[in-house]
């Protein structure tokens, strides 16, 4: 008992560095080994997905809010490809805007790809609005125009120059409006835009805030919902059942190496609790 | 192994950053340095791009004093703003500073209100106890729950009794929804580390699939 | 007459103002909502004239560090330096795709953000290995709730091991709803007091903090 008590001892006061290294092998072994995984889709992927196929049945164009810069991309980038597909695949038009500076960037590049994937006529499949700030009174303020918030799309066209806008003018117009981001946006997406004008909403948020938004999904005030890289496999998985996607993307790529590291964080925090129960025991 | 300059250079920092997991030395000082300062030059680009110049400096150019003559207000204001960097004039920043909270906290109030109270609070009581023995259990759950762990946070009178049980109930839902939490963070910054490693390995040295 | 204009308008402005965003939610009418839209409209600008500032204001800083030559004032040169390029190509050459602007996003922001953002994962699992502990009845039930959430994301777990998934579920659907939902009515009836509160001019440290 004792020598188990000084073992435990020793493994609470391990470097910091050596719990590092552990991590990372953890991740970093599963690229090399021939086991792949898939995600099974949840309820709440399912749900996303039904409320995107009633939305692309519509003729109104889909909103599609972006807001994730480089710090999240490896979790909500697959995510938005998966998307971006599934729209575009189907025909679909849709309107793309950002309230984060960041998202900019990454947003020109996706669509640079998909215009060329399915080749899309700017103006007339999809518009990229641009960036917009004061983010909660321009949601706010979408649900009666769009032409007041953003006079201009990024690329510097007026608005009643592009073909796809000529039929928007306010939230009314739009058959969805969804929102991948990594922060607290689809909050106030809720908050001050799909309470008081009422449409439909769908959210993909990062794992660290998927868990907040269930109080939303049990209310309807949110019709579905991506969680993280995890939700984005999910919708892959999905995709690919669906024929959408040829292959599984990034997202399910890394759920060999997260299940590593689920399992290595997960004997932690064991080792740290039996060391802790058995130095409790000392101590008494 | 990619030839592509770029990508080289995105490992080096991408190596410099994680750097830092031994201990801080110059090479993250570096790429701390750099990315502030290429952060706020995108954002400076970024904000004259797509804010100010296409909302409020073109439209003023073009019909300043027609339909968009309103814009005049908001350079008011940004003056009044900037008043804070002069001493003289440094208590006018107020009125600025008064505007802007005016309209946050007036718009505030009505959509706490309907989303975060009413809304909720109907989806409380609505939750139907019928259906599936575990859906009627989970909705139980989810009533007695959210009134328990309300009851946590009223301080108006002191936790004893009943209440004091109802509460401790409280801080077990609360306890579990903290743990959902917990597990759901570790998850997305392993993505994150998944991600860079991807990168390391598929992008830069072609080593993985 | 200055005092009257720092000191007691900027409280009239803001019940003025304040009152008028909160009744307008629920008046539709023409009369209400044009000049509501046109305030909510001034909030772009406004938001964008001080972004701006505060990127002059770093600049200011590190200027100032290296004109005072103060400790690590050579990394102010690499931040100013980078800064100064940024807006130059964003400028000179554009920001749509395939520009220089786009690329040094892509390859000189994009992995160092994305880098510092992932080392979090060795420091969370510093942190639960050092501190996730069962030491009471409420974090032995954490405890357990994170440990079948965290199970239930393994694909090996969750497909083998019969309702391991379903719990997960439950605990997110139901008890995880309740307890954000409890948490969610606190703050916003929390940010409506503060909010009245502030309009009305019972609270003034918004106003006095930063005015002064």
């Amino acid at each position: 008992m004792n020598y188990l008590r000084t073992a435990a001892a020793k493994l609470v006061g391990l470097d910091r560095r050596v719990v590092f290294i552990a991590v990372f092998v953890a991740v970093a072994i599963p690229f090399f080994l021939p086991v792949h995984f898939t995600a099974v889709p949840e309820e709440e992927t399912i749900q996303f997905d039904n409320a995107l196929v009633q939305a692309l049945q519509s003729e109104k164009p889909i909103l599609v809010d972006v807001d994730f810069g480089p710090q999240t991309m490896a979790e909500m980038e697959p995510m938005l490809l998966a998307l971006l597909h599934r729209i575009f695949q189907s025909g679909h038009k849709a309107i793309f805007l950002t309230f984060m500076t960041e998202a900019t960037s990454p947003i020109r590049n996706y669509l640079a790809e998909m215009e060329s994937i399915y080749d899309l006529e700017y103006g007339r499949d999809y518009v990229f609005l641009g960036y917009a700030s004061a983010y909660a009174y321009t949601m706010y303020g979408l649900g009666n125009s769009f032409s007041a918030y953003f006079h201009r799309d990024d690329r510097g066209t007026p608005l009643d120059r592009l073909p796809l806008m000529k039929n928007v003018n306010s939230l009314r117009d739009v058959s969805v409006v969804i929102n991948i981001a990594s922060n607290a946006f689809p909050r106030f997406w809720i908050q001050y835009s799909v309470t008081p004008h009422g449409f439909d909403f769908l959210a993909g948020t990062t794992a660290v805030g998927a868990t907040e938004y269930y109080p939303y999904l049990q209310t309807g005030q949110l019709k579905g919902l991506l969680a993280g890289g995890r939700g984005a496999a999910e919708y892959e998985t999905l995709l690919v059942e669906k024929g959408i996607l040829k292959g599984p993307g990034d997202a399910t790529a890394g759920l060999g190496a997260q299940s590593l590291a689920l399992f290595t964080i997960l004997g932690f925090i064991l080792i740290g609790n039996v060391a802790y129960f058995l130095n409790r025991g000392k101590a008494r | 192994m990619s030839t592509d300059p770029y990508i080289w250079i995105a490992a080096i920092l991408t190596l410099g950053v994680f750097s830092f997991l031994y201990k801080d030395n110059a090479f993250f000082a570096v790429c701390e340095h750099l990315v502030v300062g290429l952060s706020a030059g995108y954002m400076f680009v970024t904000y004259w791009n797509n804010v100010f110049f296409p909302e409020l400096i073109l439209p003023l150019v073009q019909n300043g004093t027609g339909s968009d003559a309103h814009l005049w207000v908001p350079v008011g204001i940004c003056f009044l703003w900037a008043c804070k960097y002069v001493e003289k004039t440094k208590d006018m920043y107020r009125l600025a500073l008064a505007f802007w909270l005016s309209i946050d906290l007036g718009l505030s109030i009505p959509t706490h209100m309907d989303a975060g109270v009413l809304a909720q609070i109907a989806g409380t009581i609505s939750a139907p106890l019928n259906g599936s023995p575990v859906e009627i259990l989970g909705n139980l759950v989810l009533i007695l729950g959210t009134s328990f762990a309300l009851l946590y946070f009223f301080f108006s009178t002191e936790h004893q009794g009943v209440l004091k049980g109802a509460s401790t109930a409280g801080t077990w839902v609360l306890m579990v929804g903290f743990g959902a939490s917990f597990s759901y963070v570790i998850l997305s910054r392993i993505y994150l580390l998944i991600g860079r490693l991807l990168f390391l390995f598929r992008d830069w040295l072609g080593i993985a699939g | 007459m200055r005092d009257r204009i720092a000191y007691r308008l900027p409280y009239a402005v803001m019940a003025v103002l304040g009152l008028f965003m909160l009744v307008q939610y629920y008046i539709p009418h023409q009369v209400v909502q044009a000049p509501r839209q046109m305030m909510l409209q001034w909030k772009q600008p406004l938001n964008g004239f001080i972004i701006l500032l505060a990127i002059v204001g770093i600049a200011t800083v590190h200027v100032r560090k290296i004109y005072r030559q103060e400790r690590r004032w050579g990394y102010s040169i690499i931040t100013l330096g980078a800064m100064a390029a940024m807006i130059f190509v964003g400028f000179a050459y554009g920001v749509q795709e395939g520009t220089i602007f786009s690329d040094w996003f892509k390859y000189l922001i994009s992995p160092i953000e994305a880098t510092m953002f992932s080392l979090l994962a060795f420091y969370v699992a510093s942190a639960a290995f050092r501190a996730f502990r069962a030491r009471s009845a409420s974090a032995a039930i954490l405890l357990v709730s994170a440990t079948v959430v965290m199970l239930a994301l393994i694909p090996a777990v969750s497909q083998n091991i019969p309702l391991i998934s379903e719990i997960s579920a439950f605990i997110l659907k139901y008890p995880n709803t309740a307890a954000k939902r409890a948490i969610l009515i606190g703050v916003s009836l929390g940010a409506i007091s503060v909010a009245l509160k502030t309009i009305i001019g019972i609270d003034r440290t918004l106003l006095e903090r930063d005015g002064k």
